[in-house]
């Protein structure tokens, strides 16, 4: 459990704009699927979650969803990402890059000419 | 911008719930089969697959409760949540919620009604087309001398032509004066009010006639043929709605006018009594003979006002018309004026508005009172049926509600409540103001007049309705929903929400206390309504020492109908003479004015042997007068037919102008010096008689007789004792003999006694019927503490009663506990109304406002009905059977 991280709202945002980005339209199970795998499974966190945050992205307007069929034949939920979507996507990471930027610094500490 | 689209979404997420609850189920559903045939792909068992799948999901409930919240507002939804289940409970307990309703309805009604009335004279516009951009104007000249025909913030026509000519953003201004008296000569003369108004009157108010024509500026020009306007009202009246009527000439006041047009229906003036016609302002003289209002510069008679001129505010205008009331001031040195703009309403004029204020005030705090123990009353049955509720609450604070949430819970159910009572007095007050408006000016005397403002519920009293009902919403709830947070969980719980043996419940005290306020009010009011009612009993039975029965009074306006001094005297003489000699009337008498006609005529005096003014109230008066009215004189003489044809200075005092002028001399024989000179000296002294007002004013009363001229007196008297009857037919008689045309009053004098009863019905009236619904409210408050106290008791009285004690014993212990807050209420109001009651004295004709007979009985009558009150819910408590209270433990 140490080596697991708990996930927090933002940046579960962020993974999921981010995996339909590289994915295109998928459903909430896929994308958890997705989420856990390209973590390498060190994010546990139940799927439920994801579900609000979903409904939290549709009504800002980044995701839309429809219903449609699974590969294996399962009627299903698909979130595809829309273009406000897309930017969001490209300031959150922007922004994130710079966060984790600044803290890198913080965490190892290295003498920068100045 | 994506914040806001989310709200909206979450708003909107409110509605269609039943299928966003479905498509969550779907949703989870659909993902957890998804995860499920993986999970069998990778080898597990179905039963295996499908727990994994779960664990791996989370709590499903927990997750669709999160997406729930983020769906809509949880606030918004709690209180629709609030508001089904309160509307739920309010229909399953039908008796309370028609009672909390009727309370609610009663008192929000009377309070929305009193309120249609002062909305109608001091807050709505004039009824015509966009009125928000009208003004009144009023000044206050201070150092000048004014002579005033109206009120004293009027203006005079010089002013007013000086604000129209000379202002620059105030627009067009108009004037007219209201309350024109006049005789319109029909097959009989008839007399109807109007108005004199400039001719941009209509103009300025943008009022279109129904047929025929309004005011050109022509109507106004020197030397134009005179013209009047007729309202709708007066038109169907007065003229059977005559489509003819334009282009005749009607008469009033003996001048002829031509009808140039019919305003159009719902115009009813600007004045608050509704004007029948419009004479052009510039035809003063012609309307109202013998007077000059409008060539003198220091007459207040006009009402000025104006529309606004798009584009300028309110302060604009006020700025540019001080600048000329300036400009007035500096033509006339000591002068100075404050001018002040106005919202154009009924009761625009300082004067008049300070008197609406003023009444309206008093009536409003009497309702706001009954309105107080509406609540007190709804907070109590409120705290009764919570502590009955008292295991649904704990029960709800035990599984995790809030206190707040369940105190929100309470008061949405008595905001419920409120709303409805509120919807429904609304309805009451609307349908009802007309009818107690109209019946109130039914009492008051003189002519029948009709207001000019329309009183109907607006929009205006809607709100004040609604944010009344939410007040009184929100104030009884108050004390259920404190207690609410103080619900002690574990005893409640324990004891299954019923305490059987103590001796008061943790509300008693609280309910008690609001038993005791709503007594402490209800006194107030039952009081000063006592206190009304026997000064209405006082004027109605009081004997005003002279005879009022017998006697009939006619009036003439013989000034305006162009009399000189020797024509109206020989014209009374010889109407005298014909009525005396018919038979069975025994007497005629001229007067100056008719004993309680509500004209008074003050004169200062110098009496002999003393060196102080002092002020005497007098009536000129002819030698018969003391016959005819059944007046003795006591000392002395009466005048004599000599003394008046001599001008001999002669007068009468009566006993207590003696008493009070000379108090150890014989008045007959002393004297009263008149600043300008003429001594009058006392010839005799006449018994006490309430002629002046009912109850006599301490003030000295004397008489002096009737000196010749129509100068000094606005109409002319006379009173005629005798079969009345005969004496009105042979006053008409006489009367068509001499000048046909000639506008006559006839009424028994005892009418006069309406103007002290009439005012004293209306009052008495309406404190009656206010508190009897005080009465009804404290007595419904009393019964539902009794009644759920005895239900508490069950128990302890079935101990009792096992133990010996009789019915008598418990009646008198349940009833001691009611009584309590009821004589402490009383105890209270009592005093306070006694501190108050002085407002009242004028309307009491000498009964003092301490009356003990009011202040004794009143309390004890409220103490007989509080008791009946608890006594038959107490009844209940002599019904307990011992062994079936006991048994229930």
């Amino acid at each position: 459990m140490a080596d697991k991280a708990d996930v927090w709202q933002g940046t579960l945002a962020l993974m999921i704009l981010k995996t339909l980005e590289t994915l295109g339209p998928l459903h909430g199970y896929g994308i958890a699927r997705r989420i856990e795998q390209t973590s390498g499974d060190r994010l546990a966190v139940n799927y439920g979650t994801l579900y609000p945050a979903l409904l939290k992205l549709e009504q800002e307007g980044c995701v839309a969803s429809e219903w449609g069929v699974s590969e294996n034949n399962r009627r299903a939920k698909f979130y595809r990402l829309t273009r406000a979507g897309r930017k969001q996507v490209a300031r959150e990471a922007r922004e994130w890059e710079r966060t984790t930027a600044i803290l890198e610094r913080f965490l190892s500490p290295r003498e920068e000419p100045s | 911008m994506r914040r806001l689209r989310a709200w909206t979404i979450r708003l909107t997420g409110l509605l269609h719930r039943r299928r966003h609850e479905r498509e969550l189920a779907d949703e989870i559903e659909s993902h957890l089969q998804l995860h499920i045939d993986d999970n069998i792909a990778r080898g597990m068992t179905p039963a295996e697959a499908r727990r994994r799948a779960l664990l791996k999901f989370g709590g499903v409930e927990r997750i669709k409760e999160q997406y729930r919240e983020r769906r809509g507002v949880p606030v918004i939804e709690h209180v629709f949540q609030d508001l089904r289940y309160a509307a739920r409970l309010l229909v399953k307990h039908r008796g309370f919620t028609l009672v909390a309703i009727g309370t609610f309805a009663l008192g929000i009604g009377v309070n929305a009604a009193i309120f249609t009335v002062l909305d109608a004279a001091v807050l709505r516009p004039w009824p015509v087309p966009d009125s928000g951009r009208l003004f009144v104007l009023a000044q206050r000249v201070e150092g000048a001398s004014r002579g005033v025909h109206g009120v004293p913030s009027m203006f005079s026509y010089a002013e007013y032509e000086a604000y129209r000519d000379r202002n620059h953003v105030a627009g067009e201004l108009m004037a007219f004066a209201p309350g024109a008296d006049a005789t319109l000569l029909r097959q009989r003369p008839q007399a109807i009010v109007g108005a004199l108004a400039s001719c941009n009157y209509f103009g300025v108010l943008r009022v279109r006639p129904a047929i025929g024509r309004l005011f050109s500026s022509a109507d106004c020009a020197a030397g134009a043929v005179p013209t009047v306007v007729v309202s709708h009202a007066a038109w169907q009246a007065r003229f059977a709605a005559d489509p003819d009527l334009v282009g005749r000439q009607i008469v009033l006041n003996r001048a002829a006018f031509v009808v140039v047009g019919v305003t159009e229906s719902g115009f009813r003036g600007t004045d608050v009594i509704a004007s029948d016609y419009w004479v052009p302002v510039t035809l003063q003289r012609t309307l109202i003979k013998d007077r000059d209002f409008l060539t003198n510069p220091d007459m207040s008679w006009l009402i000025v006002a104006g529309r606004l001129d798009s584009g300028a505010s309110f302060g604009q205008a006020r700025a540019d018309l001080r600048v000329i009331a300036a400009q007035i001031d500096k033509t006339r040195p000591g002068r100075l004026t404050r001018l002040s703009v106005e919202r154009a309403t009924f009761a625009a004029l300082p004067e008049i508005r300070s008197v609406v204020v003023g009444v309206g005030g008093i009536v409003l705090i009497a309702v706001g009172l009954v309105l107080m123990i509406a609540c007190a009353n709804i907070a109590n049955l409120l705290l009764v049926r919570m502590a009955e509720r008292a295991r649904e609450l704990t029960l709800r604070l035990a599984i995790g509600a809030s206190r707040a949430r369940l105190a929100q819970q309470l008061l949405t159910e008595t905001l419920l409540l409120a709303l409805a009572g509120g919807a429904v007095g609304t309805v009451i007050a609307w349908q009802g103001t007309d009818a107690v408006v109209r019946f109130a000016i039914a009492q008051l005397p003189g002519p029948s007049v009709t207001l000019g403002a329309d009183v109907t519920a607006d929009v205006r009293v809607l709100v004040y309705a609604l944010s009344l009902s939410i007040l009184t919403g929100v104030v009884s709830g108050l004390a259920p929903a404190w207690r609410s947070a103080r619900v002690d969980l574990l005893p409640a719980l324990k004891d299954d929400g019923r305490s059987h043996d103590r001796r008061r419940t943790p509300a008693g005290w609280l309910r008690a206390t609001l038993v005791t306020v709503q007594v402490a009010l209800c006194t107030v009011l039952l009081v000063a309504a006592g206190l009304l009612l026997r000064g209405l009993y006082r004027a109605n039975t009081l004997d005003p020492g002279f005879e009022l029965s017998a006697v009939t009074a006619a009036s003439f306006d013989l000034r305006g109908a162009g009399y000189d001094d020797r024509a109206a005297d020989r014209f009374l003489a010889d109407v005298a003479a014909r009525v005396g000699v018919l038979p069975g009337v025994t007497g005629v008498a001229r007067v100056r004015t008719t004993p309680l006609g509500g004209a008074h005529v003050l004169g200062t005096y110098v009496p002999s042997g003393r060196a102080d003014v002092v002020a005497v109230e007098l009536n000129a008066v002819s030698p018969s007068y003391f016959h005819v009215l059944g007046i003795p004189i006591l000392r002395g003489r009466g005048f004599t037919d000599t003394e008046v044809v001599l001008a001999a200075p002669v007068a009468i005092a009566t006993q207590t102008a003696a008493r009070q002028l000379w108090p150890d001399r014989d008045p007959v024989g002393q004297s009263l010096r008149e600043e300008n000179g003429t001594t009058l000296t006392v010839v005799g002294v006449a018994k006490d008689a309430h002629v002046s007002a009912l109850p006599q004013s301490n003030r000295p009363y004397v008489y002096v007789y009737v000196v010749a001229g129509v100068r000094d007196a606005a109409r002319q008297q006379l009173l005629v004792r005798g079969d009345r009857p005969t004496a009105a037919h042979g006053i008409r008689k006489a009367v068509d003999a001499l000048d046909r045309d000639l506008a006559l009053d006839i009424s028994p004098l005892a009418e006069n006694l309406e103007v002290w009863r009439g005012p004293a019905r209306v009052t008495a009236g309406l404190a009656a019927a206010l508190s009897a619904l005080a009465l009804l409210l404290a007595c419904l408050g009393v019964y539902g503490t009794v009644a759920y106290g005895v239900s508490r008791r069950v128990h302890e009285i079935g101990v009792r009663m096992a133990l010996g004690a009789t019915g008598r014993d418990v009646m008198t212990l349940v009833l001691a506990q009611a009584m309590r807050p009821v004589v402490a209420g009383a105890a209270i109001g009592i005093p306070v109304c006694a501190a108050v009651s002085t407002v009242l004295s004028s309307q009491l004709f000498g009964v003092s406002p301490h009356d003990p007979v009011a202040f004794a009985c009143v309390p004890f009558g409220l103490m007989m009905v509080a008791l009946l009150a608890s006594y038959v819910p107490a009844r209940r408590a002599l019904r307990v059977d011992p062994i079936q209270a006991l048994r229930s433990e």
